[in-house]
């Protein structure tokens, strides 16, 4: 898991340093068209589980707990984020820790994919192959515009169709601009379900694992 | 000669065991004294199965399992536990290697540190705290932990917990 560590490290040493911020960074709530298309295509029956690589959050666990699905907080952007402790090489199963056993039907990766190169995305799909049932899928967000922050934003749900966007620390670093072909390529085992291009800059995926 | 007066200590009542002071004895504002719950302090640890009648707050060091199932089990910002955790509600501020089971809520406050999974109908998590493991809201009563009544004697004997400071013995309640 080096690298993930190497390329976030990387993206931190960029930012400015961390003095305390005049004004706290916006927060900006934005329909999803790609959560309003998830809904539609979840497998029905059964209970969902679902995989949120993002942070702890309060309106997440009560979003998906009156959704009635089970909910694993992966936290791998904390994880990512904080200060290297020899753990670097620890297996992403490690690091998210997660049961052998465990299996899910959606997977939150919010905005990752704009932090990481075309092959450590491969690295991530094949772990999320193994960990995913035939037909989940992985929700994704990717930048289209020329800069992103720093740091990766903290998405919480507003709604069913919609989410709030936290923006942490003021910094910017240069954003990897996918087309929408490199980034099917970049995640072997998966197909692109739907795409979404919104008008904040942004475009939502749907993958859905194949097989 | 009013402050004398106001100095004046009130005689203690008559040793009783376990009793709350009879109301006479404090002003008509106050409200009557309410029962503290029991604590582990920061120095104690304890290495086995913990259970009770009571509230419960942690301070100090567990290992094993807690089991307080009509009950509110609070880990204190000096806590570390590491332990499957078995109350009505369960509120952790401190430290928390293992599972939590709460019948009725679970609240992670921005001190919290939580590796494991919660099995609660309601899950408060404050921001900033710290988690990783698995939210199941649907929860039913866990499997392996059996509703029962505490006998008179276990009951009596689930007083304080607190140790002097300076004492860190471990307790071994199996002993």
């Amino acid at each position: 898991m080096s690298w993930l560590f190497d390329r976030i490290s990387g993206a931190r040493r960029s930012a400015p340093s961390e003095a305390p911020l005049a004004h706290p960074p916006p927060r900006e709530v934005h329909g999803s068209l790609a959560l309003a298309a998830l809904w539609q295509e979840l497998p029905p029956g059964g209970r969902l589980e679902v995989l949120d690589l993002g942070p702890p959050l309060g309106a997440n666990v009560e979003f998906w707990g009156e959704a009635g699905a089970r909910l694993h907080v992966g936290d791998l952007y904390g994880s990512l984020f904080a200060e290297r402790d020899g753990s670097e090489n620890e297996s992403l199963a490690e690091i998210l820790d997660l049961a052998e056993e465990e299996r899910f039907d959606l997977v939150l990766a919010w905005d990752l994919f704009n932090y990481l190169s075309r092959e450590e995305i491969a690295s991530l799909a094949d772990f999320l192959r193994r960990v995913c049932r035939p037909g989940a899928l992985v929700f994704a967000l990717v930048a289209i515009g020329k800069t992103i922050p720093a740091e990766p934003y903290v998405f919480r749900f507003a709604g069913p169709e919609s989410l709030d966007y936290e923006r942490r620390g003021d910094g910017e670093i240069a954003a990897p601009r996918w087309a929408p072909a490199e980034v099917a390529q970049a995640m072997p085992g998966f197909a692109v379900r739907r795409t979404f291009l919104l008008r904040h800059g942004v475009e939502e995926y749907l993958f859905a694992r194949q097989g | 000669m009013v402050w004398k007066k106001a100095e004046e200590p009130a005689l203690p009542p008559p040793v009783q065991p376990l009793r709350p002071a009879a109301p006479q004895a404090s002003p008509p504002s106050q409200p009557p004294a309410r029962r503290e719950r029991a604590s582990i302090g920061p120095s104690v640890y304890v290495h086995g199965e913990l259970t009770g009648d009571e509230d419960l707050l942690i301070e100090g060091r567990i290992e094993g399992k807690v089991e307080l199932l009509k009950h509110s089990l609070t880990v204190g910002k000096s806590g570390r536990v590491k332990a499957d955790l078995y109350a009505r509600v369960i509120t952790v501020e401190g430290e928390v290697e293992g599972n939590l089971f709460a019948s009725e809520q679970a609240v992670m406050r921005p001190s919290a540190l939580l590796r494991g999974n919660i099995s609660s109908p309601r899950v408060v998590l404050e921001d900033g705290s710290r988690f990783k493991g698995t939210v199941d809201m649907e929860s039913r009563e866990p499997e392996g932990v059996e509703a029962r009544e505490p006998a008179p004697e276990a009951a009596a004997e689930s007083g304080s917990w607190s140790s002097p400071a300076g004492e860190s013995a471990p307790i071994d309640p199996a002993a």
